[in-house]
């Protein structure tokens, strides 16, 4: 059993979509909470090594985080789940929710490597702020690579398809960011006595 | 194993091992506060004990802004798990305090010394009475040549207010179990025996203060006796006299601290961070002691190694 996680690992990093059609399949529950919350501790420990360096926070600081990143790790998780999924039916793809959270959860799994990275940043000393936002842009990249990924495996889609889904949310937001403010900037104008 | 398993074996084990060390240095940093850990370079830790000492957060008196006995050994403490810091120099400019506050420190530097630092005393305007204790445990003491030092002995000052209370129309009524429970109450005058044991107590904690001078200056019992009957000393004639080792500035305690180290060059200086002072606490506490009662608080029992 051991050693099938570890393929499953291996797989994730060499060959990510025959890692999450594996992981699809045998929806490995037990590693996928491992895996979760190793990214959890990780992601923790990582920022926390990141900004005592400057000002010198400490254990409370790493317990508050942990929790932090926990409850923030776990809502982004299900929130994501919940959009994809939801986009993925307006796209016309048809496909099970379980596998798209198990899936989406394995592709977190790059966040693992936030400490080992942040540790690595700290020995480089002076470019310590360039390397750390570098590895932070490498792993969000990495991820965003696992989800579309993971997208592909779950409703067995196009990597356009995919694409589609997993962009759809971020533009709609981002639209409604910009359209917001102009549509009430033009509502109080227009609500302006002439 | 499979070559691809022992891949990931040596991944997970290297991120749980990061994540390990981080945690460590996290909560180094939480000890130390803004010392860097990973630092290679050696240096030299600066602790100030400024003020009257007394067991508190805060010095006291015209220190108040500074850091109290508390402080002071909890930061030679952190200086201790600092592997960087090879010396320390304890800036001395206090003339003594509390017996319970002076010893504190005395044994937080003696500690130290057990940990392999180097300590070196730079003892400013004064370092007499208790803040000589404390410069006892180092290794050097540097001094001006004007530094007022020495004064080694023990001092409690007892006021006897019978007069004062009964021309003021106070009777203090005393309900007591315990033979000599009021004993230093300044409503009346001491009584020979009481006289006796508080004499006692004080000899005790004089030949306290006197073994750790002989001990901490290698001097012999008997010159030690000569000068240790109160008196104070400039820097220079306690240099004479065996009490301090070298006439220098605090620049030359640094560097001599470096030097005792094995530190190359013009040591570095390594501050510990120090908390921003309780500015309201400054204000409350400044005119307090017009009271009565704290005047009669002030009288009571206390063995002090302070200049007067």
């Amino acid at each position: 059993m051991e050693n099938n996680y570890l393929a499953l690992l291996y797989d994730l990093i060499a060959h990510p979509g025959r890692g999450l059609s594996r992981a699809r399949d045998d929806k490995p529950w037990i590693f996928l909470v491992a895996v979760v919350i190793l990214s959890g501790i990780s992601i923790a420990t990582g920022t926390t090594l990141f900004v005592s360096s400057f000002t010198g926070m400490g254990r409370i600081a790493l317990f508050s985080n942990l929790f932090l990143v926990t409850v923030l790790l776990t809502l982004f998780w299900v929130i994501n789940v919940g959009i994809l999924h939801f986009f993925a039916e307006v796209w016309g793809k048809r496909g099970s929710v379980i596998d798209l959270f198990i899936t989406l959860g394995l592709a977190m799994f790059p966040f693992v490597f936030v400490s080992p990275l942040s540790l690595l940043a700290e020995g480089l000393g002076g470019g310590r702020v360039f390397f750390q936002a570098l590895f932070t842009i490498v792993l969000l990249l990495w991820c965003f690579l696992l989800a579309l990924s993971a997208i592909r495996e779950v409703y067995f889609s196009q990597t356009f398809e995919a694409l589609l889904i997993l962009l759809t949310p971020i533009i709609l937001f981002m639209l409604l960011f910009i359209f917001l403010p102009l549509a009430y900037i033009l509502l109080a104008i227009l609500s302006l006595p002439l | 194993m499979k070559r691809e398993n022992l891949i990931m074996v040596i991944i997970l084990g290297l991120c749980i091992l990061s994540i390990v060390m981080g945690i460590y240095i996290i909560r180094e940093r939480a000890v130390t506060g803004k010392v860097q850990i990973l630092a290679r370079k050696e240096g030299v830790a600066v602790v100030y004990i400024y003020g009257p000492l007394s067991i508190s957060r805060q010095a006291s008196g015209w220190a108040r802004f500074l850091p109290g006995a508390d402080s002071v050994t909890s930061d030679l403490r952190k200086i201790g798990k600092i592997t960087a810091i090879k010396a320390v120099v304890l800036r001395i400019n206090s003339p003594g305090g509390s017996i319970g506050a002076v010893q504190e420190i005395y044994e937080e530097v003696n500690r130290l010394k057990e940990k392999g630092k180097k300590i070196v005393v730079s003892m400013g305007d004064v370092g007499a009475s208790g803040a000589y204790y404390i410069a006892c445990a180092a290794d050097k003491i540097v001094a001006n040549p004007g530094t007022i030092t020495g004064s080694i002995g023990v001092l409690m000052s007892l006021g006897n207010m019978e007069e004062l209370f009964r021309k003021i129309g106070i009777r203090v009524e005393v309900i007591k179990r315990g033979k000599h429970k009021d004993i230093g109450s300044p409503s009346r005058e001491m009584t020979p025996q009481e006289k006796e044991l508080l004499q006692g107590l004080i000899d005790d904690a004089y030949d306290q203060f006197f073994q750790a001078v002989i001990k901490g200056r290698n001097l012999k019992k008997r010159e030690a006796e000569k000068i240790a009957q109160g008196q104070v000393f400039t820097g220079r004639q306690a240099r004479d006299l065996g009490l301090i080792d070298e006439i220098g500035n605090f620049q030359d305690a640094v560097r001599l601290a470096g030097k005792l180290a094995g530190i190359p060059g013009e040591p570095r200086i390594i501050e510990l961070p120090k908390p921003f002072p309780r500015i309201l606490g400054i204000f409350s506490s400044h005119f307090r002691k017009t009271t009565l009662q704290d005047l009669v608080k002030e009288n009571s029992v206390r063995l002090e190694y302070i200049l007067q």
